[in-house]
């Protein structure tokens, strides 16, 4: 600042003016039985015992701004710190580098080193002391090592291949892979975390990706090929001082010339089983520690039904993680033998399951071919879940389920009960499964007779309606009381019965009936709810439901006819055309209006080629013709 | 009172000598006082600052080397846990309490005789209080200490341990601070 600013500021009369109000504030005064009050408590408080704090506050401040101990203090602190730093940054040894599984036989040794291991199982890995520098492994024919380097990093050593592990730490992973493939998972890296593959005459730099690199020696070519395939993310690609970078999708050659074209992959070359298998064997989600595996099932001819542990698990091929221990595997198709395996899965390994399925010659006789007279499909082809399992969705939740993600598949469950157009069985059995999640997420039995109690001192009938709303959904849904949910929905329709649940009441009281067993009481239900509110936009759900009661279980053809046929006239936008289509059509075979039944299925063809109901209305075709 | 009298007193205050506190405290409490309150204005509890101020100060004297005069290290001390003070006030928003009336109530001056005269000087120094608690609390102190106290910016400097041109700028801006905020209130 200058000097003269603050005198200039000074002899202004605006600062003299200030300077006088400022001198004329004065502190009241204070008399002497206020000092002495003052005295006494200032002398009271100096005679208490002083705290641990009181007693070092004023010595740590002193000591604090004193140059001859925050010097070397703060060298030392610094010191300590570089040295914590230079540890973390550089240690050897990272405790989450581990061998996951080994298929077949894959041979071991260190860089350079005579003695070579041959590993044919996880366990005789033990006897490899370390393998996170300068240390190779070769697999043989039909073979394949797969290795966990970090929380979210995994690799495929694919069968004939050779990979020089240079070094695996917490900040750098570099691998030679001098023959055969890789199929890499990288999670994200950090800024100075680098993860590279040197391959003769390339390499392959990445931030956190999913990648194969192929090392070929092919016969016309002049030197050693490397084929980068990316399948997620970026890796950048180096060869003799050239550089580029290869995209999600791409896949691009080098050698030590330069790069060749990058071309696009197509959907077939994509190894989603094998890259889906490493994102289970990286992916998170253990609370209850327990421990998991995963089993890899394979049959011929492939699209079989999977059931591990008497819960569907899907169609194969199928890829799903398990706890570790003993499961029964049963694989099944139709038209051919049931198959039930026993696995043995082991800690974050694969095991695989590869099945033929035998032709079944009971089976095989009765199909559609060998009969005279077309009928209806045989009861295996129209069963729930044969169907449910064509809807993906019905199978992703199925793995949720299986991999203890309970909330996540019951979301899914929900949508597809509400939403997609499935027949009553169906429904009910995607029920089931939502009140097995449901038990398994928590007690629902405290939440329901609070809600009873609240029930009871309500005296508005909204209120209420609520209430009984919320009890049968949660006695529904979360405890499997379909009684006291029906009791409640009954209730709910005496008390309201234009009320705003009214709608979904009569619909869900029809669902909990069915599963009761109660067909006509639900078939009434349905029927009071088409009379009551025909203008309900949900009307062509109970159109649908109330008919598939007639026709399944209570046997009335013509009556679902005529109610498939209003549903098809009067909703023309609602997402059950193409099951009632299919379902009239049904009905028709059973009438025996075998070309009525054909010109419906052919319209459900038409309206969704690829849908729920097209391969089965394939085969129907083909029968009535 | 002499350099001498007041080292033979520190020392017995840190040999824990009662009396020898007693001393100090009355040797001292005034000056404390005054500064404290005005550097903090009536939003404080000024008593109990006064006695955190001296109890910091009886437990700190054995730091006390004589590298300044005692009177500069008693203002060091009191600056130091005033600024604590409006810096604890700063972050946590208190709203400004005005002054109490029992304090004027008992002070010597009967200004119950002369009601307006009271609200008068009460809406005066609410007014400075408020231009000062609008400056930064180092600025704040050394507003306080040169045109309430009467320091020279020498003595200021020697106080805060702060360059003698750090104090001038502080007060210079304070100063304008102060200025602006009362030419806006019709006070200057």
């Amino acid at each position: 600042m200058k000097k003269d600013a603050l005198k200039q500021q000074e002899q202004s009369a605006s600062i003299q003016r200030l300077s006088t109000l400022l001198k004329e504030v004065k502190p009241p005064l204070k008399n002497e039985p206020e000092w002495a009050v003052l005295e006494s408590n200032l002398f009271t408080t100096l005679q208490k015992p002083r705290t641990f704090h009181e007693k070092y506050q004023a010595s740590f401040f002193h000591a604090f701004f004193n140059p001859i101990i925050i010097v070397p203090a703060t060298a030392l602190l610094f010191i300590v710190v570089a040295v914590l730093s230079y540890r973390f940054n550089n240690s050897q040894i990272d405790p989450f580098a581990r061998v996951v599984s080994i298929r077949g036989t894959v041979l071991a040794s260190t860089t350079g080193g005579n003695k070579i291991d041959t590993l044919t199982g996880i366990d005789s890995f033990a006897k490899i002391p370390d393998f996170r520098k300068n240390f190779v492994f070769r697999t043989l024919g039909n073979s394949t090592l797969i290795m966990q380097l970090d929380q979210g990093s995994v690799f495929e050593l694919s069968q004939n291949s050779i990979v020089s592990i240079k070094e695996i730490n917490r900040r750098h992973l570099f691998f030679d892979l001098d023959k055969g493939s890789m199929l890499v998972k990288v999670s994200k890296r950090l800024k100075n975390q680098k993860f590279i593959i040197s391959t003769p005459g390339a390499s392959c730099s990445v931030v956190g990706t999913i990648f194969k690199v192929d090392v070929r020696n092919e016969a016309n070519a002049t030197s050693v090929q490397t084929v980068l395939t990316v399948y997620e993310g970026k890796v950048k690609f180096t060869t003799g001082g050239q550089l580029m970078y290869v995209a999600s999708g791409q896949t691009c050659r080098a050698d030590k010339n330069g790069f060749g074209t990058i071309n696009a992959i197509s959907e077939l070359e994509t190894p989603i089983k094998n890259i889906s298998a490493l994102e289970l064997l990286v992916s998170h989600g253990n609370p209850s520690g327990a421990k998991y595996g995963l089993v890899d099932v394979t049959t011929q001819p492939e699209q079989a039904l999977v059931i591990i542990d008497d819960s569907l698990a899907g169609k194969a091929p199928l890829l799903a993680r398990k706890t570790i221990g003993r499961h029964s595997i049963v694989m099944s198709s139709h038209g051919y033998e049931t198959l039930e395996k026993t696995v043995e899965i082991g800690e974050d390994s694969i095991s695989r399951v590869s099945a033929r399925l035998e032709k079944n010659a009971v089976n095989g006789r009765i199909t559609l071919h060998h009969v005279k007279q077309p009928s209806f499909p045989s009861p295996a082809v129209l069963q729930p879940e044969s169907t449910l399992v064509a809807v993906p969705e019905y199978v992703e939740a199925m793995v949720q389920l299986t991999i203890g993600e309970y909330q996540k598949a019951v979301g899914i469950l929900d949508s597809l009960k509400d939403n997609q157009p499935i027949d009553m069985k169906s429904r009910m059995s995607i029920m089931k499964k939502i009140n097995g999640c449901y038990a398994k997420l928590g007690d629902f039995k405290n939440a329901s007779e609070r809600l009873e109690e609240k029930y009871e001192k309500s005296s508005a009938n909204a209120d209420k309606e609520n209430l009984l709303w919320e009890m049968a959904n949660i006695k529904a849904n979360c405890m499997g009381d379909y009684q006291g949910a029906e009791m409640a929905l009954v209730e709910l329709l005496v008390i309201a019965p234009a009320g705003i649940r009214a709608h979904d009441a009569y619909g869900k009281l029809a669902e909990v009936q069915y599963m009761l067993n109660k067909s006509e009481s639900a078939a009434a239900t349905y029927r009071e709810h088409i009379k009551k509110f025909p203008d309900d936009p949900d009307i062509d759900k109970s159109l649908f439901s109330l008919a598939n009661i007639l026709d399944n279980d209570t046997h009335n053809c013509k009556e679902a006819l005529v109610l498939y046929t209003k549903l098809i006239k009067t909703c023309p936008r609602s997402g059950y055309i193409e099951a009632s289509l299919f379902a009239r059509a049904g009905c028709l075979i059973k009438l025996g209006k075998f070309a009525e039944a054909q010109n419906d299925l052919k319209k459900c063809l038409e309206k969704a080629p690829e849908g729920m109901w097209s391969p089965v209305c394939v085969q129907l075709m083909k029968e009535l013709r | 009172m002499e350099n001498n009298q007041v080292s033979v007193l520190i020392q017995k205050c840190i040999e824990n000598n009662r009396m020898a506190q007693h001393e100090i405290f009355h040797l001292y409490k005034q000056k404390v006082y005054d500064l404290s309150h005005r550097s903090l204005g009536g939003s404080f509890d000024i008593d109990d600052v006064v006695q955190q101020i001296f109890i910091a100060l009886f437990n700190s004297l054995r730091h006390f080397k004589g590298m300044s005069s005692f009177d500069t290290w008693v203002y060091r001390i009191t600056v130091k846990v005033c600024t604590t003070q409006l810096r604890k006030k700063y972050r946590k928003r208190q709203p400004q309490i005005l002054f109490d009336s029992t304090r004027i109530e008992n002070g010597q001056e009967d200004i119950r005789s002369n009601p307006s005269k009271l609200l008068e000087e009460k809406e005066f120094k609410r007014i400075i209080y408020q231009a000062l608690s609008r400056l930064s609390p180092e600025k704040r102190m050394i507003v306080v200490m040169h045109e309430m106290e009467n320091k020279t910016l020498e003595e200021i400097s020697q106080i805060l341990k702060k360059p003698l041109g750090t104090v001038k700028s502080r007060l210079f801006h304070g100063r304008k601070a102060l200025e602006k905020y009362l030419r806006g209130c019709g006070t200057l």
